[in-house]
């Protein structure tokens, strides 16, 4: 399979103070790395997708890769193209082949615009209007799976999960070879989940796309994923098959995450790691292993030395000084 | 011990609409015993928030209550004069809402902000303050004297529910209502707050309504659970009888639909067929016929009734009675 998108330890970093503020204070780097040195690549037709918790830079990294953030370092190359140098117009070809489904479901369509017009509005910014936007915006919504006299709703008068299904369609408008979805199912019940799920993973069976989903929610992961990574203070502190991940996780961090898991029985018997304290700030990274001030496993040497690349396999690696 | 600090009896609430009533709650039941931690489970549009604002009495305007009792502590709430009321919230019960960033005054300090609850004790700033101080700590925030000068955005999402369920606290409320408080928060701070809760409620000895629509968290923190579907309460009882022996066709389904629960990898999720019922225009007899898969002729046109299964495990469904 040909490999669609590769990211070389691509860097993404946001001024922390201005540069008069950086003199005064004699701050010598006035930055904060949201994302830093992260490296993936998604093959055709593959799931990939990214766990950690709020701020640790999942979605920083989902927008430097649709290009909506420039990457200081490092590179990311979709289908051979090196996205972070592109000029105008090479981002509007490259935008066509991708495709951002928001997290929020509401939030990310028009107030003001109906179903019909959000859907075909992909065609409008990308000057396809030859085609007949009445007929397209019927088989988007058939594709996925709502009635066709719902172009003329509005957002407010949809459910989470229909307006859900209506980002779905807004991102298949262009035939994309690969949809970057952050959150897909939050928000959304247990039941219309499963049906977004279902929906995401049909249309993928259908089209052959890519997808590069980010979430939180790790029940969802193992059902829909090819190639999980597991991101902390804007590292990934371990990437593998998401089947081995889940069966044998190596990190103390993904161990702490998989075991925090409620599960939906009263007698589970779960034995769960407890992770001590706060995320640390990305302003003050801590030295050594980002994780120790954390890591219920930590030895001394932890605080000082940056932790190794353990590879697993081929396809396995994490960084730590004692992987389980 | 079998004492209740919250009956409801038969309450329903509607909401006038331009195309009707809307009736968001229909004959509701519910029992919060003392000192237990009772969940609330429904999909969206069930009725959840419109329980909690009728026991707090904050409903919106366009609500009516045409029938029902909501008893806390031997008074009913629905009868108590506007002032009562006020006396009764945040003393003797308060809310730890969904969202602790808009819970949160942004522009006042947290210091400032738990003083400023504490308006009904004569006591001193530097009482005050110290009480402040004492509930940080037992909430786990380190460094609390110097956190109080602080403003909610320096702190966490953690940190910030972890201010909020505090000052919900503060007053030593025997009843505590928790409206989704973990899911704006990640797994391990999920957890957190679990642990939290289940201890500070141990310490204070008061009782928690916990809604959620997150299977796996009310398993675990639960004693109770109740179970809501378009505006009725479909199933109550134990969280081992309820999860272990479903007695209702939506509960039923719902535990089977989490993907928590299906250990093995799937690519086709199982889900609920159809929609929830308008709940404008009601359609007669049984509110959840028209995706249970156990439907028979009676079901169309009678209502099922509430009736107890087992000891404490009550239902509404014509099927598990025969």
């Amino acid at each position: 399979m040909n490999t669609v998108l590769e990211v070389e330890n691509a860097r993404v970093r946001f001024r922390s103070m201005s540069s008069v503020q950086a003199w005064i204070k004699r701050e010598s780097d006035p930055w904060i790395d949201a994302v830093r040195d992260v490296s993936l690549s998604i093959k055709e037709g593959e799931t990939f997708t990214l766990v950690g918790e709020s701020g640790s830079g999942k979605s920083t990294l989902a927008m430097a890769v649709a290009g909506l953030l420039p990457a200081s370092e490092g590179s990311i190359r979709f289908r051979g193209q090196e996205v972070t140098t592109m000029n105008g117009a090479g981002m509007m070809a490259y935008r066509k082949q991708i495709s951002f489904m928001w997290q929020n479901p509401v939030g990310s369509l028009s107030p003001r615009q109906n179903v019909g017009a959000l859907v075909t509005e992909p065609y409008i910014v990308h000057g396809l209007t030859e085609r007949n936007l009445r007929e397209e915006s019927a088989r988007l919504l058939k594709m996925v799976g709502l009635p066709e006299h719902f172009s003329a709703r509005y957002p407010h008068q949809l459910s989470g999960g229909q307006a859900r299904r209506v980002g779905v369609a807004r991102a298949l408008a262009l035939s994309p070879r690969m949809i970057i979805a952050d959150e897909p199912t939050a928000g959304l019940d247990v039941s219309v989940q499963g049906e977004i799920l279902n929906l995401l993973n049909r249309l993928q069976d259908e089209l052959g796309i890519s997808m590069f989903v980010i979430t939180h929610n790790l029940n969802i992961v193992r059902h829909i994923s090819d190639r999980t990574a597991i991101m902390y203070l804007g590292r990934f502190v371990e990437q593998g098959p998401t089947d081995d991940i889940f069966s044998h996780p190596r990190h103390p961090y993904t161990l702490a995450l998989l075991s925090a898991n409620p599960e939906p029985d009263p007698d589970a018997n779960i034995e769960r790691i407890e992770l001590k304290g706060e995320v640390p700030s990305l302003m003050d990274r801590p030295s050594g292993c980002e994780f120790h001030t954390r890591c219920p496993f930590a030895a001394e040497n932890c605080a000082h030395d940056f932790p190794p690349i353990h590879v697993v396999n081929e396809n396995h690696a994490l960084t730590c000084h004692y992987p389980r | 011990m079998n004492e209740n600090v919250l009956t409801i009896r038969d309450l329903s609430v509607h909401y006038g609409t331009s195309r009707g009533e809307l009736k968001a709650l229909r004959h509701v039941n519910l029992d919060v015993p003392k000192g237990a931690i009772v969940g609330v489970v429904g999909e969206s549009g069930c009725g959840k928030s419109t329980l909690i604002s009728s026991i707090i009495r904050l409903l919106a305007e366009n609500a009516s209550i045409p029938n029902g009792t909501i008893e806390f502590r031997n008074t009913d709430l629905l009868k108590l004069p506007e002032e009562d009321m006020r006396a009764i919230r945040g003393n003797q019960m308060s809310v730890v809402f969904q969202d602790p960033m808009s819970t949160l005054n942004p522009v006042l300090s947290i210091g400032r902000q738990m003083t400023d609850i504490q308006y009904r004790d004569k006591k001193s700033r530097s009482e005050k303050n110290r009480r402040s101080i004492e509930m940080l700590t037992s909430v786990g925030i380190p460094d609390p004297a110097s956190r109080l000068k602080q403003f909610p955005h320096e702190f966490s999402g953690g940190m910030q529910q972890r201010i909020s369920i505090a000052m919900a606290l503060q007053a030593e409320p025997s009843f505590l209502i928790a409206d989704e408080p973990t899911t704006a928060l990640d797994a391990t701070l999920e957890v957190q707050i679990i642990h939290l809760l289940k201890e500070l409620q141990a310490n204070i000895g008061c009782s928690i309504l916990f809604v959620s629509h997150h299977l796996g968290v009310i398993a675990e923190l639960c004693d109770y659970v109740v179970l809501m579907y378009a505006g009725e309460v479909v199933e109550q009882g134990t969280v081992a009888g309820v999860f272990h022996n479903p007695a209702h066709p939506y509960t039923e389904h719902l535990l089977k639909c989490d993907p928590a629960s299906i250990s093995t990898k799937s690519r086709t999720l199982p889900t609920i067929p159809g929609e929830i019922p308008d709940l404008v225009t009601l359609p007669s007899g049984c509110i959840f016929k028209n995706r249970c898969e156990y439907v028979m002729t009676r079901c169309d046109t009678e209502v099922p009734e509430w009736s107890e299964r087992s000891v404490g495990h009550f239902a509404s469904c014509h099927r598990s009675l025969s």
